[in-house]
């Protein structure tokens, strides 16, 4: 993984305005950012930060509502001008850039079986893939997010499953096609702790394993603390602070990225101790 | 207990329901079915005392209505007696119920022949009528719905509301009539209304009622075209007048639907607007389908109009003239039918509906 | 932060229904030019010598079977049709409201109460006017009962689900958690939701229930034949129709059109007014709070 090769995705004052009833709210002002291979990248802010907003951005999925008023986009070393939608083509998504989206019971289309859900899946990307060939790489990518009897699973519908299994095929659809970024959007909401750390496990063995990008958009400090080695800091749509997670909490320059340390610490005393420490090698994992 | 025993307890738990057979999935369909035959005796108890209470309701002479105006006061008197008239009404309740029990639905005042009969003889022909606008009225107004909710605010989506709102504001018999004077008379591209055949045809031999079915066991395929030509006109302008039912059902529904979670991820998958909107549309369609079946009652008094300007003579036609006769077996007769027709009807809804969602039928276990 | 947002925890639009102006002017304007012409104007009259007559600078609308102008008599025609409908309308939204209402707020009979109407609306609701109709006579009172009948539990049903609906809001249950009581809750936060959501549903109901006449008079049960009406027209018109003359039929269904279409666009405008005004759930709960702490403190 070269650090100082091209960057696999780049923002470069990136605007996003919402328009509702008349009313036109910015909720994402001029951030620039840069991610390469192979790195983890946390984005931190409260609800209403415009964090899910820059990851939409990038997806190219803001709702019809919203709309890139100016900015750049670069991906893999590609510009992609600001349009209104703005954002990857959709056949990057699904195949280049995956996404694990916060809620794994919705996620999944509740009416057909997940083996069907994998094969339009995959059929999106490879028009003329068999039905074998999605039930194959379907079967694989279920046993590489850990779940057990994947040929059983397949043929079940989502509502036959627990919230960390149906999280996990999520994961399951957002990597199997080996994108070259993840980009995870607070992806254990409504998780008990087991299966949060679970699936931030699994993005994290995923990332390192296969050389990917992780874009972690997250309001747990701790956590993208630990698994990441970058945080980008964002509040009312604005990047406040920027930096390696060792630089940031041992040395926040903004006062709000001191405050969000000081709340965190005042919840979990003495595990910001180890948070610390761990993201020393945070880059290495 | 982990999270990797507790996952191994529901894979195990759906191996067995598999290995069995999926018998999870059949009781669940079977119990929702129990309970809803639950709720007919109740119906039919309502609905034959509602029809009982018709002749309450309606002025009847049916003794001299049948016997004429001439007829003695002894022959009156019989007649009476014989159809129990002079009994108090709670007796005249439970014969009603008795005759009912034995498959007897009364006897027309005007034709003369069974009830029964009538109905058996016109039932075909109104649900052909019935179930074909039913069912491109679904296609044409969900039609509607899908392109507007995928083009919003363009041309299609605006023309589309435009035709939703013609639709709604033509009743089905005005579009008849307008279509038969610029198709039929004008253009001569359709058939003239003489009925469900051309004047001079033979009718096949009535085995199910429906005449382009009863054509086709007769083997009389050449004459399949006429029939179906015969239907066009009715068919369209009842499907026309009710397609702003489908559409404006659709619509709101789609478009919860599309701003669902699992729209929005099937969107990050990379899967194209097409099948996007399939998805929306799963999500949809269910309350569509289970709305339908109010369609159907409102569907006969459309139905029964459109009937007499095309000489159907189909049972909507045949339940007019009916109570414009004050012909009281008819209209009880028709009332009896009717009532249950579309309670089965609901039922079946009810029941594609509950087949169509897999967590409905998982629910009730 | 405004007063108003505190109301329901969006920001509220008071907005004008704005395309309902235009198609209530188009109906109230062919309304009174039908009174016009029944009041004012000679009773059109029969003229054997002009029978069929194609439309043409005399005869605007043409003429029917029996010579009598074509325009004349549609237009003589709102004047019956119309107010018939709106009486129908009125009656059913006079009743039908008041009881969409109780049956809205107090739940505990309600269940049973909209039971039976289910039943009662699977009954096809054309032959019921029919049937009513012959048993009470054709006049200018029993139609509009017999269309008040049927739109009865049309009002019921849809005031108690937005009554339920709304209910379920949380503003409601802020209210009410604020001590506000019962009423004054149907009051200050209900009636102002329901008031378009009414006015949408008389306007549907009225188009319906125009349609309703035309349909009655066409098969010949609406008033008598001697009273123009579009749906007697419609059906004299039809039996002459193979002969070409499409004018007996078209105008007064033209007419008919543009009023039902009419009332529907302006039902459409009403429902689109209700919902940028309606309602949505608050988006934090620290609004409902806020608004809670707002009532508390205005009431004191």
């Amino acid at each position: 993984m070269s650090a100082d090769g091209p960057g696999l995705l780049g923002a470069e004052a990136l605007s996003v305005e919402y328009t509702t009833g008349g009313v036109r709210v910015v909720a994402v002002d001029r951030v620039t950012f840069t991610l390469k291979p192979g790195e983890r990248l946390g984005i931190v802010g409260e609800s209403g930060s415009g964090k899910s907003t820059v990851a939409r951005a990038v997806l190219g999925t803001l709702p019809p509502a919203a709309q890139v008023t100016s900015g750049v986009l670069q991906v893999g070393g590609r510009s992609i001008e600001a349009t209104a939608r703005g954002g990857v083509s959709r056949d990057a998504r699904g195949a280049e850039i995956g996404f694990v989206p916060q809620n794994p019971f919705g996620a999944l289309n509740p009416i057909l079986t997940l083996e069907k859900q994998f094969r339009n899946a995959l059929r999106a990307h490879r028009r003329r893939a068999t039905r074998a060939e999605a039930r194959e790489l379907a079967v694989r990518a279920m046993a590489g997010v850990g779940l057990a009897k994947p040929a059983m699973l397949l043929r079940a519908r989502p509502h036959e499953l627990s919230g960390g299994m149906k999280q996990r095929v999520v994961v399951a659809l957002a990597t199997w096609l080996s994108p070259s970024l993840v980009i995870a959007d607070e992806p254990t909401t409504g998780l008990d702790l087991i299966n949060q750390r679970l699936i931030m496990d699994l993005l994290r063995k995923g990332a390192s394993d296969e050389g990917r990008s992780l874009l972690l958009v997250t309001h747990d400090l701790p956590m993208a603390a630990e698994y990441c080695a970058r945080l980008l800091v964002m509040r009312a749509g604005r990047v406040v602070e920027e930096g390696s997670v060792n630089s940031i909490l041992s040395n926040p320059k903004h006062e709000y990225t001191r405050q969000l340390i000081h709340s965190v610490a005042m919840l979990e005393s003495g595990r910001l101790e180890d948070g610390t420490e761990s993201s020393m090698d945070g880059a290495a994992r | 207990m982990t999270v990797e025993s507790a996952e191994a307890g529901q894979t195990d738990a759906l191996e067995t329901s598999e290995a069995a057979g999926g018998g999870w999935k059949r009781r669940g369909v079977l119990r929702a079915v129990a309970l809803r035959l639950l709720a007919l005796p109740p119906t039919l108890i309502v609905l034959v005392t509602f029809s009982f209470l018709i002749t309450a309701v309606l002025p009847s002479n049916p003794a001299r209505v049948v016997l004429g105006d001439m007829a003695s006061g002894e022959a009156v008197a019989e007649f009476n007696h014989e159809l129990g008239l002079d009994q108090p009404v709670i007796e005249q309740y439970f014969m009603y119920w008795g005759r009912l029990l034995r498959g007897d639905l009364g006897t027309s005042f005007y034709s003369g022949l069974p009830v029964g009969d009538e109905i058996a003889h016109r039932a075909g022909s109104t649900l052909a009528l019935i179930v074909s606008a039913l069912i491109l009225a679904f296609a044409m107004g969900v039609g509607i719905a899908l392109v507007g909710t995928r083009f919003p605010g363009r041309f299609a989506d605006r023309s589309g509301s435009f035709v939703v709102s013609v639709s709604q504001s033509i009743p089905p018999f005005v579009l008849g009539i307008v279509l038969l004077y610029l198709l039929s008379y004008q253009f001569g591209i359709a058939p003239p209304p003489s009925g469900q055949q051309p004047l001079a045809a033979e009718t096949p031999p009535q085995v199910t009622g429906v005449l382009a079915i009863d054509m086709v066991l007769a083997g009389r395929f050449s004459e399949l075209g006429s029939v179906l030509s015969h239907m066009a006109l009715p068919v369209t302008a009842l499907a026309f007048g009710y397609l702003a039912f489908f559409a404006r059902i659709t619509r709101p529904a789609l478009e919860t639907a599309m701003a669902s979670d699992q729209v929005q991820f099937a969107r990050t998958l990379g899967l194209s607007e097409a099948r996007v909107l399939h998805y929306g549309w799963l999500e949809a369609r269910v309350p569509v389908i289970a709305y339908s079946g109010q369609l159907f009652a409102e569907m006969l008094g459309a139905t029964a109009i459109l009937e007499t300007i095309f000489s159907w003579n189909g049972l909507g036609q045949w339940a007019i003239t009916s109570i414009l006769k004050l012909d009281i077996p008819s209209i009880q007769g028709f009332v009896l039918v009717a009532g249950t027709a579309t309670f089965v009807v609901f039922f079946a809804l009810d029941f594609i509906a509950k087949a169509l969602d897999p967590r409905i039928r998982y629910d009730r276990n | 932060m405004t007063a108003t947002e505190f109301t329901n925890g969006t920001t509220r639009r008071r907005s004008r229904p704005r395309g309902a102006v235009m198609p209530s002017i188009v109906l109230i304007t062919i309304l009174l030019l039908g009174l016009a012409e029944r009041l004012f104007a000679a009773a059109p009259l029969p003229d054997p010598t002009r029978t069929l007559a194609p439309p043409s600078k005399d005869a605007w609308f043409g003429t029917d079977a029996i010579g009598v102008d074509v325009f004349a008599r549609t237009l003589s025609a709102a004047a019956t049709d119309i107010p018939i409908a709106l009486l129908g309308t009125f009656m059913a939204a006079v009743v039908g409201i008041p009881l969409g209402l109780a049956v809205g707020i107090n739940s505990a009979w309600s269940e049973r109460a909209m039971r039976c109407l289910d039943g009662f609306q699977a009954f096809p609701i054309l032959l019921f006017t029919i049937a009513v109709v012959v048993l009470a006579g054709n006049s200018a009172v029993v139609i509009p009962f017999a269309i008040a009948v049927i739109n009865i539990p049309r009002y019921m049903r849809l005031l108690r689900s937005a009554c339920l609906s709304l209910r379920e809001k949380r503003f409601v249950e802020a209210a009410t958690a604020a001590g506000s009581s019962n009423v004054r809750t149907m009051r200050t936060h209900l009636l102002p939701h329901l008031r378009l959501l009414i006015l949408s549903q008389t306007s549907l109901t009225a188009a319906n229930a125009l349609v309703i006449v035309s349909a009655l008079g066409f098969l010949g049960v609406g008033m008598n034949a001697s009273t123009p009406s579009w749906g007697v027209m419609m059906a004299s018109g039809a039996t002459v129709l193979s002969r070409g003359s499409w004018w007996t039929v078209v105008f007064p269904a033209a007419a008919m059109f543009v009023c039902v279409y009419s009332l529907n666009r302006v039902s459409d405008a009403l429902t689109r007014a209700q919902a940028g005004e309606g309602p949505a759930a608050p988006r934090s709960l620290r609004r409902v709070a806020q608004h809670v702490f707002v009532t508390r403190r205005n009431r004191r």
